[in-house]
């Protein structure tokens, strides 16, 4: 019987109990069984994520997790669940680890086009547009690669061609820019309020344009 | 030259967001910060959007924080009968 069907006990501990439990030297029984609950939830939450040696992989990040929950445990603020608050901590590492793995490949070139100035960004549709479409999209289209080329700063466009545009990993991105994914989110973020700046100067309102596409 | 195709839901994608940008955003160490919070209201039936707006307003323009919120619910929901 795969491990994942064994019956796990109910564990009744307080969020404080929890701490007091963990806190080094931890306790056996309680590292045992929120060991136990990182698995449970790993596994199903990223059975979609993992075709092979799925028991083994998640095995290996509830383990991961289990020491970075001690090692964070003074920082857990009793606003949440302790479980809730511990299984947030292994999924963001177990998740980063898949992507990290799934985009190895990624190398500077899938960035290429980032220094050399805005790209010419067209749109294409195996529909026929309409006149009208056509008129929005292209007034939204010259508006948005103007406004690339001549307000946003080198790390703006970089950030916005590799993520919004080619659709890459934020935090891949972030990697190979030399940075982390929370400035990267602040980075697109001061490039879409520049941009939306830059539309109310011309009395574009993206909103209206929502609609037609 | 330097030319990129565009498909109509990328840019729908980027017009949507540039449309959505607020001034008071919080970026993804604050979303991750609060996530927990956010999941355990959900469970317990209450408005997680109307208690943690910005949370909310994140989680549905950031790819990543979505990705690790969906995988957090599910997880905790199947945890839920052990704890």
């Amino acid at each position: 019987m795969l491990n994942w069907f064994k019956k796990i006990k109910q564990t009744h501990y307080s969020n404080e109990e929890w701490v007091r439990l963990l806190r080094r030297p931890p306790d056996e029984k309680a590292l045992h069984d929120l060991r136990e609950i990182l698995r449970r939830g790993l596994i199903t939450a990223l059975a979609s994520r993992i075709r092979r040696d799925r028991e083994q992989i998640v095995e290996d990040y509830a383990q991961d997790a289990l020491l970075k929950i001690l090692d964070k445990i003074d920082t857990y603020r009793f606003e949440a669940h302790f479980t809730s608050w511990a299984m947030k901590i292994a999924i963001y590492e177990a998740l980063a680890d898949l992507r990290r793995k799934h985009w190895k490949d990624v190398s500077l070139n899938d960035l290429s086009g980032m220094n050399d100035g805005a790209p010419i960004i067209e749109v294409h549709s195996d529909e026929a547009p309409a006149p009208d479409y056509e008129a929005g999209i292209q007034i939204i289209m010259q508006e948005l690669q103007r406004i690339m080329r001549e307000s946003l700063t080198e790390k703006q466009r970089a950030a916005i061609t590799s993520v919004m545009v080619k659709g890459l990993p934020v935090d891949q991105v972030a990697e190979l820019m030399g940075t982390n994914r929370n400035n990267m989110y602040k980075l697109i973020y001061d490039a879409r309020v520049k941009i939306k700046r830059e539309f109310e100067k011309k009395g574009i309102r993206p909103e209206d344009f929502l609609n037609e596409l | 030259m330097n030319i990129m195709k565009l498909s109509k839901p990328i840019l729908k994608k980027i017009v949507r967001a540039i449309s959505d940008t607020r001034s008071d955003e919080i970026a993804c160490n604050e979303c991750f910060r609060e996530l927990d919070r956010f999941v355990d209201l959900e469970l317990a039936g209450k408005s997680a959007e109307e208690a943690l707006p910005l949370v909310k307003h994140h989680l549905d323009h950031c790819m990543l924080c979505r990705e690790e919120y969906e995988a957090l619910l599910e997880a905790l929901k199947v945890t839920k009968k052990l704890v």
